[in-house]
């Protein structure tokens, strides 16, 4: 390693934020190399600096009670629900389930999140051509002005690097039966479906393995038949963007912003 | 059916976990508006959106992270706008400013307030990078979901408040000390 590539990783190297081998490589330059060495010595001597005087706030008591009274009025308000959640729902439940049992059907729990699997399936009909798209275009701006007014929430532009990824086109699709936005971009021939859509009364899965439904970051991730469906929340406004493809899911990753 | 039994279980953990991580919340709020009743209210604001959209959170990721988006969401969309400080970064008047006068040393001449002032005077995207590393101890990947950018924006942006920081505090300390 020379002086000027010890130099590009100085901060993520500092900060604890680059790889194994390359950590190696860096402390093996520092211990030969006395201006390296000062330089992240000055460099530590700053971080420490203002890890010890960046003063935390701390939160005024005020501020603590009226959060817990904030929030207790919100369960009074919804008080209710204790009612129907303790007396009626449980006799509710016990008859959906016997009606079910009755009828052969299979409930659908909370490992069974079909999203999933339907972003899956429209990405596979559109690359078929089954849907064709009803706009093309490579500016996300031309794309956002076309879904306006068609969906009942402001279309945003996907969770992507949309300097690395070509925008082919788009349209309106229905995704758990909710009008979404889908927008087909591509990425080294790979193909990526990002849909965005309402998604204010579904319930989440849990992640687990037996769902196959791993978080990453603070995304939901989930592997089907070689495609991987990457859920990512706007918890402002209760939408979300769902990707979809099967590059590999580290460049993939790379890609989301 | 059985989701309203979660809900409101879920809720006394919402609580349990807000409550535990108020003191960050109030003091990321903080030093995005720099004035106290209005971090105060956007601490309120976002325990009730957190509440109501709680059942959206991953388990297993970082709870504080997650309200932190909540936070600054509030931010923006309210008391930004009111607010007199640029919106942006101008990434161009910043490296100009850290590629003037080289700065050969650095003096350990600091002190805690001169430090907060130069903090204050950092534009927000800056400031809240900062304070979310050194003061939250997030990593680069979650700072990047709580600002709504990839990584390497939050490393550049990470570079140049430690540029600024440094130039201010000497230029600081020189003036009053």
């Amino acid at each position: 390693m020379d002086c000027q590539r010890f130099q590009e990783y100085l901060y993520p190297f500092l900060d604890k934020e680059i790889d194994e081998n390359l950590k190696i490589e860096m402390e093996k330059h520092i211990s030969n190399c006395p201006v390296c060495s000062f330089e992240i010595e000055k460099e530590r001597k700053f971080s420490h600096v203002l890890k010890t005087h960046l003063i935390k706030e701390k939160a005024p008591f005020a501020l603590h009670e009226a959060v817990v009274e904030q929030l207790e009025k919100s369960k009074r308000k919804f008080s209710w629900r204790y009612v129907f959640a303790g007396q009626i729902a449980p006799s509710f439940a016990l008859l959906v389930i016997v009606v079910a049992v009755f009828f052969n059907l299979r409930p659908h729990g909370d490992n069974t999140f079909p999203v999933f699997s339907e972003a899956v399936e429209n990405h596979l009909e559109y690359l078929r051509g089954i849907y064709p798209l009803e706009f093309q275009t490579g500016d996300v701006k031309e794309a956002l002005a076309w879904f306006r007014g068609k969906t009942d929430f402001a279309v945003t532009p996907p969770h992507i690097n949309l300097s690395k990824v070509h925008l082919v086109g788009g349209r309106l699709v229905h995704l758990k039966d909710k009008k979404s936005a889908y927008f087909l971009l591509e990425k080294d021939g790979y193909k990526i479906s990002a849909f965005h859509t309402d998604l204010h009364d579904v319930s989440l899965p849990k992640v687990s393995a037996k769902s196959g439904i791993n978080p990453l970051g603070m995304r939901l991730v989930k592997t089907e038949k070689g495609y991987h469906t990457i859920y990512c929340f706007h918890p402002e406004d209760g939408t979300a963007c769902i990707l979809v493809s099967d590059m590999p899911l580290e460049e993939l990753e790379k890609l989301i912003v | 059916m059985f989701g309203l039994f979660k809900n409101e279980e879920s809720k006394e953990s919402f609580e349990e976990s807000l409550l535990g991580h108020l003191d960050s919340l109030y003091n990321f709020a903080y030093r995005l508006t720099r004035n106290r009743e209005e971090a105060e209210d956007i601490v309120q604001e976002a325990s009730l959106r957190g509440l109501k959209s709680y059942h959206r959170f991953v388990e297993g990721t970082n709870f504080k992270a997650w309200m932190f988006t909540i936070v600054r969401n509030i931010f923006i969309n309210g008391y930004r706008k009111k607010s007199r400080e640029p919106l942006k970064v101008n990434y161009e008047e910043a490296e100009n400013f850290i590629s003037l006068s080289g700065f050969t040393g650095f003096e350990e001449e600091l002190f805690s307030e001169t430090l907060q002032q130069s903090l204050g005077q950092l534009p927000e995207e800056l400031r809240t990078t900062l304070m979310l590393f050194y003061v939250e101890e997030l990593p680069y990947k979650e700072i990047a979901e709580v600002m709504k950018c990839p990584i390497g924006t939050v490393m550049s942006r990470l570079f140049m408040a430690r540029q600024c920081m440094k130039k201010k505090m000497v230029r600081l300390a020189q003036k009053e000390y």
